[in-house]
């Protein structure tokens, strides 16, 4: 499989390319007043409203800097409701990706409560690179409340 | 001013790697520091630099509008400079394109089209000349005429190879048929048979070439 590449700090994390649906340059959200400090905001993404998660802020409790190399990695998601949504992901550096097999992923044996979306490790000669576990990037109750939205606004636009 | 942002790096293949002293414990293992790890996250971070004014906007709208749905039927094409003329084969047909090589001429049977051997890899390969299968003027090839440009293809079909030499090659196009145009009837003929249909490609006019008349002109009986 491959896996893309993206950094928190000096830390390395990948995400699953076969979830990855596009990723584009780091672009202007809207921002969601009242949401989570992770949350960038919300995308207009070729006629559908995507949420993008700031990785960068979720992990490393800093925003991503707006760099060259700062993407959106727009992802697959099966949202609460059952459906395929997608979903934005803010990440820095995301300008690598690495081929490697599913089965020399290991467990970190270790979880916290709040990182559930941090899935298991691989290492190669650089290090360890964590994948995220898209499916969790999201709150449980902001999973709901954020594709809730998302399909009221689709609700009302198929209505008028 | 990328080049003086690269220059300001002061990397470790400047001291102890391949452009220093040579002393990297790693160099013996990698050879080159273009193979490290080093070399290449710190090539990586040139794109850790500020988005320029107005591209975060730019992508914003590239982004929201509907992407264009790319024609299944898109056709992969080389695009490549015999003489003045620009041509394009599809590229699955190309097996490889390498320097310009010595074209060993035999002797009774080298003329005009067939050109002789050519050493490809260890292989011996008929050399055939496109310019004249397709009757495009040789202008004589005046020899400042950038003879760095000059590749010899080689093209695979039906489990036969061959190759051709090229002055130039452009690269790999996809290009869409329905931006290929008829050939104008007031060509002269050969080109007519050869050519399926003509492009524009950055303001070039290049030629489709029919892989089964061409090629076929490019095979020989011996």
């Amino acid at each position: 499989m491959l896996l893309l590449i993206f950094f928190v700090g000096k830390e390395r994390y990948g995400i699953d390319s076969r979830k990855v649906v596009e990723v584009v340059p780091v672009v202007n959200c809207k921002p969601v007043p009242h949401a989570p400090s992770h949350v960038a905001g919300l995308l207009s993404y070729r006629g559908d409203i995507v949420p993008v998660v700031d990785l960068s802020a979720l992990i490393g409790g800093a925003p991503a800097r707006h760099l060259l190399s700062t993407r959106v990695i727009l992802v697959k998601y099966v949202g609460a409701d059952a459906n395929e949504h997608i979903l934005g992901l803010l990440a820095e550096r995301v300008t690598e990706t690495l081929k490697c097999r599913e089965e020399d992923f290991k467990s970190p044996g270790f979880v916290a409560s709040a990182g559930r979306y941090l899935g298991d490790l691989y290492i190669d000669g650089e290090g360890m690179i964590q994948r995220i576990v898209v499916e969790a990037v999201l709150p449980e109750e902001l999973r709901r409340s954020l594709f809730a939205e998302a399909e009221k606004v689709a609700d009302a636009l198929s209505a008028s | 001013m990328q080049k003086e942002e690269a220059d300001k790096v002061v990397g470790c293949w400047k001291i102890t790697g391949t452009e220093g002293d040579g002393s990297c414990p790693k160099l013996a293992a990698r050879g080159h520091c273009r193979n490290c790890s080093e070399y290449v996250l710190a090539g990586r971070s040139l794109f850790d630099r500020p988005v320029p004014a107005g591209y975060q906007q730019q992508w914003t709208e590239i982004i929201a509008r509907e992407k264009k749905a790319e024609t299944a039927e898109l056709i992969s094409v080389i695009v490549f400079r015999v003489t003045h003329e620009w041509l394009a084969l599809k590229t699955r047909y190309f097996q490889e394109i390498t320097s310009e090589r010595v074209v060993h001429s035999v002797p009774h049977r080298t003329n005009d089209v067939f050109r002789g051997l050519v050493n490809i890899g260890g292989e011996l390969l008929f050399c055939v000349s496109a310019a004249a299968v397709l009757g495009v003027a040789n202008e004589a090839a005046d020899p400042t005429a950038q003879q760095k440009l000059r590749r010899m293809a080689v093209v695979k079909k039906e489990g036969r190879r061959f190759a051709f030499e090229v002055d130039e090659v452009l690269g790999v196009y996809r290009v869409a048929p329905g931006l290929m145009h008829k050939v104008p009837a007031t060509l002269s003929k050969s080109t007519i048979v050869l050519t399926r249909g003509i492009f524009t490609l950055e303001d070039k006019k290049i030629g489709f070439l029919d892989e089964d008349a061409f090629l076929n002109c490019l095979s020989f009986d011996f």
